[in-house]
Parts: structure tokens; C-alpha cells; sequence
């Protein structure tokens, strides 16, 4: 039974919420400033390509390997051999596997642990430069939208969503959900973190040294 | 140092992990890593269930396949931040067994790779339809290799950890 001046097992010195914890490691901040926006760079670019992937992909057709003859296939027979046009759930699975996955909640977590290491120590709790700011809030957007895509993609598969592409997964429904459960808990993780930031840095801007008046 | 408001201990009492997250970033993130390790060890054990019951050396190499580079790049990521945090400087319950789960788990990865590269140097690879065998044999042996490499990256620092005087306050620096 805890008391109600302590009511949980903490040391009476962490009740302030201190987003930054990292310690201070010596990095130079232009390479972290590179290092920083090339990892967030690299993981919006992977994004939108899966995106564009995911919008325009559509499954040959016997016309387009060439079964149908040259030139395209036989006038009248392309619609008749045509392959059915992808679904909702086959373009996210493409989505989820080729750009938001994985690979892309790593980067991000790697570009917060540069953020957090380059933070001065002489700087107040919080404080941020305009591309730390700019490395988060892209890092929590991105965050986010990976989470979306694959709860949404979650969802698909248990509600036996049809499609080619998502064909594996509906076979083995639980373990397809706790591997898509990855990127979803990296990414949350992240966009936590990046909004804890973000709104940290916000109140000590409109609040300098509230804490000591 | 402002005193906690009610509103903040009533949050606290609701949700305290939550709330300790927010002043542990490094531990969050470190959670997170290694719940999606789990989850990528999980669902490959799942998806290769038809494997187990294929012969022994099938077998081997399904749980090898559980350990690959995904699910260790979590662990290796999630061992990293777990010493960021014990860095720090504050101590939290429990501690020593996050690290002793990660030895642990870490050195099931190194055995399982291990074994299955030399599950495969004794069975033999085909070369598929192209490429040559050595060219095949190289592909699988570092399929095996690298996150065997990492899961041994994952128990050093668990096991460093673990003990005094290596990592967080006191090392020598």
C-alpha cells in the first residue's frame, strides 16, 4: 500500500518529466546535423517511394509479358486475359513491406539517439535548435504514419481482406499481426518520444526559468 | 525543481510507466526495441511452424531463421539505449535482470546461427539458378553470420552491464 505522499515506487527526484535523459556525448554537432537530417532524409524518401510503389503498381497482364503476341497483345483479348486490378489491401501491403516497415522505425530511432546526444549541456532542459526541431518533427510525422499504415494493415488481414499481395499473411493471421507489431511499437515509441520533445521544448520557450521564479 | 502538481500524481497513479517513460526517454525507446525484437522472433517462429516437424536439421535452421537480422538489429538497438539509460546514472528495479534477459536471449541467437552454419556447411547448398555454389555457400553462411555477429554484440553488453564498475556510474572513464 503506498502512502499519499509517495504513491509510487520513485524517487522523489523524478517527478519533473525530463525528456532529455541522454547523456552528453561528445559528437560534433555538424556531423550530427548531417547524420541527423541524412537518417530522416533517407527514411521520408523510402516512404514516398513505397508510397508512389504502392499508388501506381498494377499486376501484368499476359498482354505485358508478351503472351499475347508483340506490340501489346491482341486487340480485344487484353481485357478478356487482364488481371484484376489491386485492391486497398494489396497496395498497403505493398506500402507496409517496402517503405513502412522495420528498416524505417531503426532509422528513426537512430536519428532521435543522434538528436538526444548532441544536446548541450549548458542548454536549458528542453531547449531545442531550429534542426532539432526540424529532425523531430519530421521524425514524429514519419513515425506516425508508419504506425497508421500498419494498424491499418493489421486490420486488413483480420478481416481476411482480399488481395495477391497479402496472400502469406492471411495464412498465418497471428503471426503476420505480431510481426507487424514491430514497426508499430518502434514507431509509436519514437512518436512518442518526438511529441514529448517537441511539447517539452514549447512550454520551457514560453516559459523560461518558470521553475526558479 | 517544481513540486509534482495533483493533476500530474493522480496521472501517475493511473498510468506510472507512462509517466516514468516520459523522464526515461532512453529506456522507452529501449522497451519499444526490444518488445519489437520479441515480436520479430514471435512472428517467425509462427510463420515457419510447418518446419519443425521436417527433421532436426529443418528445424535448426527455423529457429536460426527466428534469430535473423531483424530481430537482432532490435535487441542490439534496444541493449545500446538500455546502457544509454544505465549511463545516466539513476537505477531503476529490476535493471539487472533487463540485462540478463538480453545476455541471455543474445547467446540463444549466437547458438542458433552458429549451429545452423554449420548445419548448412554439412548439408550443402544448391546454387539455385544462377550464381555459382561458392557464391551460394557465401550467401547462407553470412545469412547466419551477421546476426550472429549482433546477438554476440547483444550479450556482451548485456553481460558488461551486469557487472560493476564496467558501464554506468563508477566506470572508470
Amino acid at each position: 500500500m503506498t502512502s499519499e505522499t509517495d504513491p509510487e515506487p520513485h524517487e522523489s527526484d523524478d517527478w519533473t518529466p525530463r525528456p532529455v535523459v541522454f547523456p552528453i556525448v561528445a559528437i560534433p554537432r555538424r556531423l550530427a546535423v548531417v547524420v541527423g537530417r541524412s537518417l530522416v532524409g533517407a527514411a521520408g524518401v523510402a516512404l514516398i517511394a513505397a508510397l508512389m510503389r504502392a499508388l501506381l503498381y498494377r499486376q501484368p497482364s499476359p498482354s505485358d509479358l508478351g503472351l499475347l503476341g508483340n506490340g501489346g497483345g491482341v486487340v480485344g483479348f487484353t481485357n478478356v486475359f487482364g488481371q484484376p486490378s489491386s485492391g486497398f489491401a494489396d497496395r498497403m501491403a505493398l506500402f507496409t513491406s517496402s517503405g513502412a516497415n522495420l528498416a524505417i522505425a531503426v532509422l528513426l530511432i537512430v536519428a532521435l539517439v543522434v538528436i538526444a546526444m548532441t544536446t548541450d549541456a549548458s542548454e536549458a532542459d528542453g531547449w531545442l535548435t531550429a534542426w532539432q526541431r526540424f529532425v523531430l518533427s519530421t521524425t514524429g510525422v514519419i513515425a506516425s504514419v508508419v504506425v497508421v499504415a500498419n494498424l491499418v494493415m493489421c486490420f486488413e488481414i483480420l478481416d481476411n481482406a482480399p488481395g495477391l499481395l497479402i496472400a502469406d499473411d492471411a495464412s498465418n493471421k497471428a503471426s503476420s499481426i505480431v510481426g507487424l507489431l514491430a514497426p508499430i511499437v518502434l514507431s509509436a515509441a519514437v512518436a512518442v518520444y518526438a511529441g514529448a520533445r517537441l511539447r517539452s521544448s514549447g512550454l520551457s520557450d514560453s516559459e523560461p526559468e518558470s521553475d526558479d521564479i | 525543481m517544481s513540486e509534482i502538481s495533483v493533476g500530474e500524481r493522480a496521472w501517475v497513479r493511473l498510468c506510472w510507466f507512462a509517466y516514468d517513460a516520459r523522464s526515461r526517454p532512453a529506456a522507452l525507446l529501449a522497451a519499444a526495441a526490444a518488445l519489437a525484437g520479441g515480436a520479430m522472433i514471435g512472428a517467425d517462429i509462427g510463420r515457419g511452424g510447418s518446419f519443425a516437424f521436417q527433421g532436426f536439421d529443418l528445424s535448426l535452421l527455423w529457429i536460426a531463421n527466428a534469430f535473423g537480422f531483424p530481430s537482432q538489429l532490435c535487441l542490439a538497438v534496444a541493449a545500446l539505449l538500455f546502457v544509454v539509460d544505465r549511463v545516466s546514472g539513476t537505477d531503476y528495479r529490476g535493471q539487472r535482470l533487463v540485462f540478463v534477459a538480453l545476455a541471455v536471449v543474445g547467446a540463444i541467437g549466437v547458438a542458433a546461427n552458429v549451429t545452423a552454419v554449420v548445419v548448412v556447411l554439412r548439408n550443402g547448398v544448391s546454387s539455385g539458378l544462377s550464381g555459382t555454389v561458392a557464391e551460394a555457400y557465401t550467401g547462407v553462411i553470412f545469412e547466419y553470420l551477421a546476426p550472429a555477429l549482433l546477438s554476440a554484440v547483444v550479450v556482451w553488453l548485456g553481460l558488461a552491464a551486469t557487472r560493476p564498475g564496467l558501464i554506468g556510474p563508477g566506470a572508470p572513464r
